[in-house]
């Protein structure tokens, strides 16, 4: 096997993906193991799994693109500079236009758009020549690359809801409105509302896109009788390129019957479900290439 | 066989890690303030006639400062054990009466005056003292929780045990139970009012 | 006298109607929480990286519990004085413990946890360097293919891309 061939390639992402599920899998327990040892009790959240996570993650990602080109036993630069060319130019001309252009474009997220435009754009490449070449297409060739497709639409899911989500925390009296990215929130009415085992405090919330008439929204804030705390039910409204959602806060006391209300807008927070579907898709079409169950059956 | 040694022993030892676990509970956090001087405040009392109180006027004394409020209903559990302990023992019970005035007893429309809130606050828990039983030797309001946030305190009935130099030596989140009363509380006043 | 003849009461209640009814065609800005933008853009920030205590599985900056809001508002006193990021998290720490910090201070007690992914990594990389070489070494088959083996390998060849 050379140093550089399609398998070192993979070993290489193998060794990264299990350090990352070993960084989770630390970060998740060691809270636990402090206590259990009396060292005290202490807090592993968010900003460790940022940290540690995204820079293992970063070169699995961008190991995917020359590893699903690169020749078996031994690869040479010669071909694979040609089939990388035009991804590597998608990706740096997508992520400067990212930073360059958007208003709270930043460095992280012109990397995330560059790393899926690279993704994609060479499995894009990679699908075209196939089709132009005779002969059968394994399902595997398929497979890989519709999960290769899923990763890209996570990684530029969680990109672009990182870097351009918007969060709005107001107090709204009855008629008052909040406007985000061409949406409109507009308070309609507050009631009382009587639930099985609560008493909530429901917010009728209408939304209109660019003043068309979207959807209504109704946030509730209940008191369930058998606790003291009250819970907050949000109201969301899921879409293909972004999720609104809405959240009763407490009333304002004031000459005004006012709320507080925070709106959130959150674009293309739904693909992160996407592509992990069609990463499933992906996976189960290269099970189903029937090459394998053969050779594993010959084996037997 | 000998491959799944390895991850074996890494499973068992998550297992036990993950028992222990679960004998704990998630809601007590360790104070750091344990083994360090008990944060000084000057707040106004129960009395409207007596000057403010504060840890200072306790030194050279062993105490206890018991965090309680009338809309706390663990508090309304644990109270009969501090009137009984008041009894029987001659140590001395602070309260600090902590957020008395929330803010749905706020009249609509408008908010309190900070005198008017004490003013009610006072009547409120006198009501409840007497209704329930007294066994402080008196009581301070924090009625806006800053003092609250200086000890850490985050839950409602919270008691501290503080010694003669004003260091707190032990500090009970949740209610106190007449187990660990007797078994830790206790002792405890006994070595340090020896010292 | 205008507002006691008939057409002087119609006239009012025209103009009483249209107050009424101006206010939902004039649907307001809604108000946000009132204070400075940039003590709350740094509050925004120090708070996603702190724990609230009441509601453990939220953060100080998404929680709605009273003692969250307490704590806010400290941090915002704290902001208004100047004090530094590492000094507000000193500041609730002394008061609260490590619990707080969603991100564990780097102490020996946390070298494990911070420095044990890139160990692991490194180990894994090395390893990995290793398990090449070795196969590097090994010599591929020098005799020359069988007609069968041959004919197997045009077959496999034939069939596309190996995957």
């Amino acid at each position: 096997m050379g140093l550089v061939s399609r398998e070192s390639m993979l070993l290489t992402n193998s060794v990264l993906l299990v350090v990352a599920t070993g960084a989770v899998l630390l970060g998740t327990l060691y809270p636990l193991i402090v206590d259990a040892l009396n060292l005290g009790k202490l807090s592993v959240g968010a900003p460790y799994f940022n940290a540690v996570f995204v820079p293992l993650m970063v070169p699995v990602v961008f190991l995917m693109v020359p590893g699903s080109v690169a020749h078996w036993r031994e690869a040479r630069w010669q071909d694979m500079r040609q089939e990388l060319r035009w991804p590597a130019v998608a990706a740096v001309l997508a992520g400067a236009g990212v930073w360059g252009m958007t208003e709270r474009g930043t460095v992280l997220t012109a990397m995330g758009v560059a790393l899926a435009v690279w993704v994609v754009a060479s499995l894009f490449l990679q699908v075209i020549a196939r089709l132009r070449k005779p002969g059968k297409i394994p399902l595997s060739f398929w497979g890989m690359h519709l999960a290769h497709l899923g990763v890209a639409v996570v990684v530029l899911g969680i990109t672009l809801v990182k870097g351009y989500e918007v969060e709005r925390d107001v107090r709204m009296g009855l008629n008052d409105q909040v406007r985000i990215e061409g949406y409109a929130f507009e308070l309609i009415g507050i009631s009382q509302v009587d639930g099985p085992n609560y008493k909530a405090l429901r917010a009728e919330v209408r939304v209109t896109h660019n003043d068309q008439p979207s959807d209504t929204l109704y946030p509730e804030k209940r008191k369930y009788f058998s606790s003291a705390m009250p819970m907050t039910e949000a109201a969301i409204d899921s879409g293909l390129f972004r999720d609104l959602y809405v959240s009763l806060g407490e009333p304002i006391q004031g000459p005004v019957p006012q709320w507080s209300v925070r709106v959130f807008y959150k674009p293309f927070v739904s693909w992160l479900w996407y592509g992990a579907i069609l990463m499933v898709l992906g996976g189960l079409l290269a099970i189903s290439d029937r090459r394998y169950r053969k050779a594993s059956s010959k084996m037997a | 066989m000998k491959r799944f040694l390895i991850p074996l022993v890494l499973f068992l030892g998550l297992v036990i890690f993950l028992a222990v676990g679960l004998s704990r509970d998630p809601h007590e956090i360790p104070s750091p303030l344990v083994g360090k001087p008990a944060p000084g405040f000057a707040l106004n009392t129960l009395d409207a006639q007596a000057p403010l109180f504060g840890p200072q006027d306790m030194k050279g004394r062993v105490w206890i400062l018991n965090v309680w409020a009338t809309w706390c209903t663990a508090c309304r559990q644990e109270h009969p054990l501090w009137v009984a302990f008041s009894k029987e023992n001659a140590l001395p019970i602070v309260g600090l009466n902590y957020k008395e005035i929330q803010p749905q007893d706020e009249p609509a429309g408008r908010k309190y005056a900070s005198d008017e809130k004490l003013k009610l606050a006072r009547e409120r828990s006198a009501l409840w003292l007497q209704r329930y039983g007294d066994p402080y030797l008196l009581s301070v309001l924090d009625l806006d929780g800053r003092v609250g946030i200086d000890y850490g305190v985050y839950g409602v009935p919270e008691t501290y045990l503080i010694d003669k130099n004003g260091v707190i030596q032990y500090k009970k989140i949740g209610a106190m139970t007449p187990e660990l009363l007797q078994s830790t509380l206790l002792p405890l006043v006994r070595k340090l009012n020896a010292l | 006298m205008i507002i006691t003849t008939r057409w002087g009461k119609s006239l009012g209640l025209a103009l009483l109607g249209l107050l009424i009814g101006w206010a939902p065609l004039q649907a307001k800005e809604a108000v946000p929480a009132p204070g400075d933008p940039v003590i709350e853009k740094r509050l925004a920030l120090i708070s996603e990286e702190l724990r609230c205590l009441v509601c453990q599985n939220e953060s100080l900056a998404s929680s709605r519990a009273e003692l969250a809001n307490d704590l806010r508002e400290e941090v915002r006193k704290l902001l208004r004085e100047d004090q530094s990021d590492a000094q507000i998290k000193a500041y609730l720490v002394m008061r609260y413990g490590d619990f707080v910090l969603y991100r564990p201070e780097v102490k020996p007690l946390t070298w494990v946890l911070w420095f044990g992914p890139f160990a692991l990594l490194l180990l894994g990389l090395l390893g990995l360097m290793a398990y090449i070489r070795e196969r590097q070494s090994v010599k591929p088959a020098q005799a020359p293919l069988s007609e069968e083996d041959r004919r197997k390998v045009e077959r496999i060849l034939k069939m596309g891309d190996a995957p």
